[in-house]
């Protein structure tokens, strides 16, 4: 609610701003800077894709009918929309380096107005003809690139989107102090020595904020705010064990006091083909779980689609019996999907559960999500001689595949790049979304995953599915026009 | 939430409503779910950005005579003193006495062209590609659409829309705004039409005589012809540039406004036009822009022709 509100505000300010002082400043050129579109984007930034969306339409259609605009309505509307999901959807991309939102800021303002006047002249419009456009564009997007930076600052300061995340709401947690660090260190405020620090080891984030020492600087700017990220630097920090690749302090996660684990973007969905009667055994077991595990050892055969036999997931005491109590090397996020008494659906891409039908993917895995019913029964009895579909996939550094021995200390190699495999560490010291782990992770995931029956689509797309289908009528029903 | 497809339904939906109503407004743009739209926009914002106009009229007056959209030599003056003026006493009172000057020219053409006017003040410009404003009166005054709006030193637009309280003009210098005009001395009659944003540097204005034997000459100041929508003899701006064009079938010259769309203050909405055409009468009682302006404008805005100083062309 409270995002909501600030939203709001910040976008209806924008807006009298705009049509009562910036756009009578006789500043050189033919073109006042757009305010809001840049406060949209920053806003999309912070929120990610559907915030950006209804962002971006709201404040398009508040800029349409404020009364001095004269183009068509929903214009503006439908420009900022396109330009605020574009932008939510660079959200938790932007970790590396401070410069990287305001060159988002700065692109998806570009974006948005060239496809505002691209709409202009689609539909007709008497002012936007191409002589005008290259007079007012390259204007525009200069002005928009040198406000960008103070309204990056002041939408991460003023709406304190870092402490939005606080309550239930999983929203980027690093999104928010990322856009304030990148303003303050673009404004000056802070030396660039104080706000981020290289650390340039490979499998940690290049640039990070240096979250835990109270002397920087752009952390005790933000002090005076109660509550503000410079207060919860002071609180200590609860003992956590860091597995591999992280340095201490150095995490981007841990900054904040409490031990919230950064959001992870694709979930594993690794699934035990459970939608089977008898899968359903296997699959709510812990020892399925462990099982995954301990196929490293297993002697599965060599090749991508070895399938995986039921005696070997479920059968064998080596295979069930972990061999320590394992705080750490719990499973990926697993989707178990509750066993069905009817026939499997179809096999076709749609047939993927429902969403409301299973339970939520865990999203940083408790470990009491998989402790379900021990298996107090002999476990031959889902040992029935009968495929189970998970499949091995062989990659180099898997995480299961690769990682060989159970012991914690090997996990960490595979488990670090992967980004996402350590459930219970949460020191988030590895990138949160790094974008080539996270592609390896996913490729590795549907390698394992169930066979193409339920092969779960590719969601982290550029660009939604179907677009490019579905943009050339959509042109072409407004060229005609 | 990150992007699911409940997202891109989202984004679909939105998306759909947006074309759907860019579509319905470039069809009809008095349709109903359009017309209702922008009257809740005028509701809202145009009462808000009254209230900001007083808090943000100092602060666009302080810069306004600093820019470079003040072109004439005479407006430059005038503006440099005033700016001298605020920068001394930047106080309410010596604001109000700047806009009591404005106002009181503004009340001299009034009384010269005879008419009623309403007047106001201008609390919003439009965005980029757009020449409007908001001023702060608005239907509660008596502001209809399709009035005249002019200002203490010529025609400053129309009235595209009004809400309660607020009101938005098309400026003259707009791509989508034309005006009837005569030019002074001969009484030719064209048709005046704004470039937009389309050239660079100051806004000019396009002059089309629709007599192509015409003689058109630097300096001859144009006035409204008259006739819907405009009221008739409100000068509109002095000729800068002739252009020569034998085969053309009417005549061209480029014009330079009177009222700077960049510094408007105090405007006035001729609610009720003159019972006479005043015709020239209300244009400055001494040709003064038409000696002024002609040898100290060296730029020439318009890349399509050549400027000459006397055209006999036709």
């Amino acid at each position: 609610m409270r995002r909501v509100l600030l939203a709001t505000a910040a976008v209806l300010a924008a807006i009298l701003l705009q049509v009562t002082v910036l756009n009578n400043l006789p500043l050189p050129g033919s073109a006042p800077p757009d305010l809001v579109l840049v406060v949209v984007v920053a806003l999309a930034l912070a929120g990610g894709p559907l915030e950006g969306a209804v962002i971006g339409f709201a404040a398009g259609l508040a800029v349409d009918i404020a009364p001095p605009a004269s183009h068509l309505v929903g214009q503006s509307a439908l420009a900022f929309c396109l330009a605020g999901y574009g932008c939510g959807r660079l959200r938790g991309t932007l970790e590396r380096s401070a410069w990287l939102p305001v060159t988002a800021v700065a692109a998806g303002a570009a974006a948005g107005e060239a496809l505002y006047a691209l709409v202009g002249l689609t539909f007709g419009d008497p002012d936007i003809t191409l002589q005008s456009v290259r007079q007012v564009l390259p204007y525009v997007v200069i002005y928009d690139l040198l406000i960008c930076p103070f309204v990056l600052y002041a939408v991460a300061r003023l709406g304190g989107y870092a402490q939005w995340s606080g309550g239930a709401a999983p929203a980027g947690l690093l999104t928010g102090r990322e856009l304030r660090l990148s303003g303050a260190g673009l404004l000056g405020l802070a030396g660039a020595g104080g706000a981020v620090r290289d650390t340039g080891t490979g499998r940690s984030p290049r640039l990070r904020p240096a979250a835990a020492h109270r002397a920087d600087a752009w952390i005790s700017a933000g002090r005076g705010q109660p509550g503000g990220a410079g207060a919860r630097v002071d609180r200590p920090r609860p003992l956590r064990l860091r597995l591999g690749g992280g340095v201490a302090g150095s995490a981007a996660g841990g900054q904040r006091g409490q031990a919230r684990p950064p959001r992870l973007l694709p979930a594993v969905h690794l699934r035990l083909a459970a939608p089977r009667r008898r899968d359903g055994v296997i699959a709510t077991r812990r020892g399925a779980a462990g099982a995954a595990f301990s196929v490293g050892r297993a002697p599965a055969p060599a090749g991508r689609s070895a399938g995986l036999r039921g005696a070997s997931l479920s059968g064998g005491p080596s295979a069930l019996r972990s061999p320590r109590p394992r705080r750490f090397a719990l499973p990926p996020p697993l989707r178990f999907s509750r066993p069905r008494r009817s026939a499997p659906p179809p096999p076709s891409r749609f047939s993927r559960p429902r969403r409301f039908a299973l339970p939520p993917p865990p999203r940083f895995s408790r470990p009491r999500r998989f402790a379900l019913p021990p298996p107090s029964g002999q476990p031959g009895r889902a040992a029935k001689p009968r495929t189970a579909r998970l499949r091995l996939g062989r990659r180099h550094r898997d995480a299961v595949v690769g990682g060989g021995r159970l012991a914690s200390g090997t996990w960490s190699g595979g488990a670090s790049r992967g980004g996402q495999m350590r459930p219970g560490s949460g020191s988030g010291a590895t990138p949160r979304f790094r974008r080539p782990s996270a592609r390896r992770q996913r490729s590795a995931t549907r390698l394992r995953s169930a066979g193409p029956k339920f092969r779960r689509p590719r969601t982290r797309r550029w660009w939604p599915a179907g677009w490019r289908r579905g943009r050339k009528p959509i042109m072409g029903r407004g060229g005609k026009r | 939430m990150h992007d699911s497809r409940r997202t891109r339904l989202v984004l679909g939906v939105l998306l759909a409503v947006a074309l759907a109503l860019i579509t319905i407004d470039a069809r009809n743009s008095s349709a109903s779910p359009i017309r209702g739209l922008r009257a809740l926009g005028g509701a809202i914002f145009g009462t808000a950005e009254s209230l900001a106009g007083a808090v943000a009229r100092p602060v666009a007056g302080f810069f306004a005579g600093a820019g470079p959209r003040s072109h004439s030599q005479a407006t430059v003056s005038a503006l440099q003193r005033e700016v001298v003026q605020l920068r001394g006493e930047l106080s309410q009172a010596q604001l109000s006495k700047a806009q009591a000057a404005q106002l009181r020219s503004l009340l001299q053409v009034a009384g010269r062209g005879r008419y009623r006017i309403v007047a106001a003040n201008v609390v919003a410009a439009g965005p980029a590609y757009e020449e409007t404003v908001t001023i702060d009166a608005g239907s509660a005054d008596g502001i209809k659409p399709g009035e005249t709006v002019l200002n203490g030193a010529g025609l400053v637009g129309t009235i595209a829309s009004v809400s309660p309280h607020t009101a938005t003009v098309l400026l003259v210098t707009d791509a989508a705004a034309k005006v009837g005009v005569r030019v002074a001395p001969n009484g030719e009659t064209g048709l005046v039409n704004g470039l937009g944003r389309s050239q660079p540097g100051p806004a000019h204005l396009r002059l089309q005589v629709f007599d192509a034997s015409a003689v058109l000459r630097p300096g001859e100041p144009v006035v409204t012809f008259g006739g819907w929508p405009y009221a008739p003899g409100v000068p509109v701006g002095v000729i800068t540039r002739v252009v020569v064009n034998v085969t053309a079938l009417t005549k061209i010259a480029y014009v330079r406004p009177f009222a700077d769309d960049g510094a408007l203050g105090v405007v006035g909405v001729i609610v009720v036009p003159p019972r006479h055409n005043p015709r020239f009468a209300v244009l400055p009682p001494r040709p003064r822009p038409s000696t002024s302006p002609v040898p100290a404008r060296t730029a020439s805005p318009a890349p399509t022709a050549s400027a000459t100083p006397t055209a006999t062309a036709g």
